[in-house]
Order: C-alpha cells, then structure tokens, then sequence
C-alpha cells in the first residue's frame, strides 16, 4: 500500500498544468506591471483630488490587505458580482508600503513580517503557541478588517470534524469582541463578524471585520477570540460548539492603522428640508448632514429627531445606483424588496454625533467598492457628484 | 539550447541530449528528488535513473514541455525509490515533511475514494476548473513540494494569501473527489 497516495497520484497531472505553474518570471513580470500602473493610477487620481478639492486632499493611505482580496474576491462569488463590477480588483496591489510592524501578541514581542512593495513578507515569525498576531490590517472611517493568526498547538484540534458538523464546515472561533464604539454608550465588547480563512497544521488564520464603528478607540484596538469549535446541525438547527474554550487577546496599536480615504460628493441635496452630503470610501457610503442645534434645537427634542431618523431611512429604503465614469450603472436594492442580480450594500445603519451636530445614515458595501470610479451616486432621486 | 534543439538531439540518438538536459534542468530535478528523498545516494540514483528514462523514451515520445516532462518523471522516480525505501524499511530524510503535505491534502478523504475512478482524468478536470493563479499555488505545493515561503516568493505574493489559497483549493478537490465517488 502507497504511504502517500494522494501525492503520488498529483504526478499524473498533465504537463501544460505544471509549465504554467514554473513560469514564474511572467507572473511576477505581469504583476510589478499591474503593480506600477495601479500605482500610477493612484497617483494621478491623487493629483486630482488635490486639484478639484483641496479640502479632502488626503494621500492615501491603505493597509495591507492581500489576505482581505483573497477574502473579498471569494465573497464576490458568492455574491455573483460580475467581473466587470465596480469592485476594487487586486486589492494586494492596492497594499501601500508597510513601514511600521502592524501586529502586536498578548504576551510576545515577535516582530511582524513587514510587507514590500511587492507584497511579499520580507520578514515574518508565525506566533507562538497559544498566542496571535494580527497580520494585516485595513481600516476606513467607520470600517475595522484585521487578519488575525492562532496557534492553536497544545489545544489538540483534531483534523477531522465531528460527524454532526455541517458540509464544508471548517472549525472557527464563536466570538470575537473588540473596543470599538459600535453604538453610542456601547463601546466594550463589540460583537464582530469572523470569517476563517485557513488552517496550516495548528495555525489558524481568520478575517474578523466589524463595521458601522462610531469612533475607534484612542490607544489601542483590543480584539479578544474565544472558543474555537464547529457549526453543527441539529434537525433544522445550526447550533455552535466548542472543542475548546480558549480565550486569546490581541492588541493593534491605533497609530499604526491607515485609514483609506473617502471622497465626498462636490454637492449637497435637500432631504426633507435637510442639506444632505455623501462620502464613500472602499467599505463605506455614508449619507449625512450638519445641523445647528443653536439655531435649531428641535433636534434636541427626542420626537423631532426621532421623525427625521425614520423618514431619513424611508427616503433610503430603494434602489440606489452606483454610475461609473465609463457609463456603467450597477443598481442596488438596498432594502427595498426590488430583485437584482447582485447585491452592492451589506447592512444599513443610523447614526448621530451630537457632539458634532452631525447625523446620517451608513451603509456597508458587501466588498470593497473602488471609489476611484464613481462618477455620481444616486440614493432614490437625489444625485451625490464626485470630483475626478 | 532551446528545448526543440535538445529532444531533436534525443531523436538522433545524440549523448549530448543527456548532458544538455543536465545543464538545463539538472538543478530542478535534484531539488525535486532531493525533497523527496532527502540528500542522498538515492536521490543521485534516482536523477539518473530519470536522465535513463529520458534517453529511452525520446522517442517515441516527443514532449511539448522537456521541462515539464521531465519534473514528472523525476517525481515519479523518486516516490518509485521512496516506496522502496520504505518497504525496505530503510531511513528516509526526506527535504520535506511528506507526512504533514500528504494528510493536508488527502484532509481525511479515504484513498478508496479515487482507487475505482481514473485519478488522472479526474485531477486534470479539477486542476482545469481553478483559475490559474490558485492552480499554480496548489501545483507548486503539491507537485513540486515547495515551501509556502518559497511560493509566496516566487510569485509575488503574501504568505497568507498562499496559505488562504491553499486552504480553498484544498477544500475544493475535497468536495470535487467525493462528488466523482458518489457518481460511481
């Protein structure tokens, strides 16, 4: 009997499978191209930015976040965006040049592997058993994605899952909690979505994201994982359990996050007697207004507020329609119960900073839209125009 | 020498067919071999044995890929030995940690599932139905027994986005195998 049947048998691949995979100078040829002309690209839309609207001129500043276009571009085809779709494409090439060690153990002091220009780790330790390291990270204003790495050694995670877990189930942690002000009053303990990416013997990696974040914290973003185990079925149940109950902590210092930029629309549209404005980052369209609670302190007055909120949501719930500046229009939506082949907008939240006067509505794009192309944006019959 | 200019070499029976391949593609088939076996005698033997076979069946054949072709049969000469070697109960250091890709690639799938269905149609249809960039992650991987550091190396990107890769693919040949076996 074969001790590596499975390996054996990859040696009757065919040969135009295994010249493809030891061309490497085309591949990395045709990836330094894309690589300089995205770089190009940014450039001069930079310079436009700069020149129409000097007020937002802000480089950009992105995170790496080639992990997150795996994530992503898997997402795409679960959601059946098409290729041609407004999604920001190759977002590893979008990875400005990491400077800073972006990770930070619990209890290690291992240096992160900091990424080139290319993409590449340059340098890089996985964690030490029991512990992890965030490995890449992208944030917007109201945005978190991290890339966390476990190791899992000690805990004994067998291979194979229970015979009751769900088809394609892959084991993953239950929780991960955050301090991040998700909602006003409630800036612990915040719940975040997690996605597992792989399992390299005991190493785990996973994409924990969260979003519609009031404010980040000013220090350090805590993010705590617990419980490894499997989605199980249970009849017509999905129910979670644990193989183990671990709980490890990982901390990302607020400094070394870049934030990728918004762009706001060059004009504002009267919304129920409100001037409204939109900026749009890669995750995020978020819709807003200023208001004088000096002049005007019905905003103060909890109904009034109230009222504006609900028919500010109302207003939002329809279509709403991303035009491209090569013509295209890809229509979400949202969450009016009109079908489309695909769907642009993950969740829509409320929001107000009274502090600022300032109050709107958000909404989280499924994947991350590439700004660069929005010529104008309409939210039902109000046109948002962007500057290019 | 161009690849065309060596196996015309091998149709006219020429010896410098042999020592051309050497100087070309010598290096990557050790380091095939030697992941395999391990710096070892065996491993030697096993790249002459490869240069053998070359020589005794160009031609007939006449490959489109001298590269290709001959990685293929430098493995398979090596997992020959490598069986041996293990039958023999002789030591075996392999460059490698075979156990560990072996069970990360099988991920609990019984070998019974591919012994009743033709493995070589139904591992080309799954390598055609990936996009190119993870065919090459996995090939690289499982072919040719490289490192993950070393694939990121190669072609330009992350480490996690090859472990990510990998994880998919994986996943993916799994669900491909077993479908094959339940339409047995």
């Amino acid at each position: 009997m074969k001790k590596y049947p499975f390996l054996e048998a990859i040696g009757t691949v065919d040969e135009k499978f295994l010249e493809e995979a030891l061309d490497d100078s085309k591949e990395q040829e045709r990836r330094q191209i894309s690589m300089n002309k995205r770089k190009t690209v940014m450039i001069m839309i930079a310079a436009a930015l700069i020149f129409t609207m000097a007020a937002t001129a802000v480089a950009a500043g992105i995170s790496k976040i080639s992990t997150l276009g795996n994530y992503f571009e898997d997402f795409s085809e679960y959601l059946k965006i098409p290729d041609e779709g407004p999604i920001m494409r190759n977002p590893e090439d979008y990875a400005n040049e990491v400077t800073t060690e972006v990770t930070t153990t619990a209890q290690s002091e291992d240096v992160n592997g900091v990424v080139n220009a290319a993409g590449t780790v340059d340098t890089y330790t996985p964690p030490a058993p029991g512990e992890a390291k965030i490995t890449a990270v992208s944030a917007s204003e109201r945005s978190l994605f991290v890339t966390i790495e476990f190791n899992a050694s000690g805990l004994d995670i067998p291979q194979e899952l229970p015979e009751d877990a769900r088809s394609d189930e892959v084991y993953r942690f239950h929780a991960a909690y955050a301090n991040l002000d998700k909602r006003v009053g409630n800036g612990f303990k915040c719940l975040g979505g997690i996605v597992p990416i792989s399992r390299e013997g005991d190493i785990f990696t996973l994409v924990a994201h969260w979003d519609s974040i009031n404010d980040f914290p000013e220090d350090e973003i805590v993010v705590t994982l617990s419980q490894i185990g499997y989605i199980a079925i249970e009849g017509i149940d999905k129910v979670f359990k644990s193989v183990s109950d671990v709980e490890v902590e990982v901390r990302l210092p607020v400094d070394q996050i870049n934030y990728m930029e918004s762009i706001k629309s060059t004009n504002t549209v009267d919304i129920f007697g409100n001037e409204y404005a939109v900026k749009v980052s890669p995750y995020e369209l978020i819709l807003y207004s200023e208001y004088d609670s000096s002049v005007d302190d019905s905003y103060d007055n909890y109904e009034v507020f109230e009222k504006t909120a609900r028919e500010l949501l109302d207003f939002c719930k329809t279509t709403i329609e991303f035009h491209m500046l090569d013509g295209k229009v890809y229509i979400d939506p949202a969450f009016s119960l009109k079908r489309t082949d695909f769907r642009i907008i993950g969740s829509m939240h409320g929001f107000v900073f009274r502090d600022e006067n300032v109050f709107g509505q958000e909404f989280s794009f499924e994947l991350p839209l590439d700004t660069t192309q929005i010529d104008y944006i309409m939210i039902n019959d109000a046109r948002f125009d962007f500057a290019h | 020498m161009e690849d065309k200019q060596i196996i015309e070499l091998y149709f006219a029976r020429d010896e410098l067919a042999v020592s051309a391949t050497q100087e070309k593609y010598g290096g990557l088939l050790s380091g095939i071999a030697i992941k395999i076996l391990g710096e070892s005698q065996a491993a030697e033997e096993c790249i002459n044995d490869t240069y053998l076979s070359l020589w005794r069946t160009i031609p007939p054949e006449s490959p489109d890929n001298l590269r290709a072709y001959s990685c293929k049969i430098a493995r398979n000469m090596a997992f020959n030995q490598l069986r041996y070697n293990l039958a023999e109960k002789r030591s075996v250091h392999a460059g490698v940690s075979l156990d560990e890709l072996e069970e990360t690639l099988s991920d609990g799938i019984s070998p019974q599932a591919f012994e009743d269905v033709d493995f070589k149609i139904v591992v080309n249809e799954f390598l055609e139905s990936l996009k190119p960039e993870a065919r090459k992650v996995f090939l690289k991987r499982y072919f040719f027994l490289d490192t993950i550091p070393q694939i990121a190396a190669d072609m330009g990107i992350s480490e996690s986005k090859v472990k990510s890769l990998l994880f998919r693919t994986r996943a993916r040949f799994k669900s491909h195998i077993l479908g094959k076996e339940k339409l047995k």
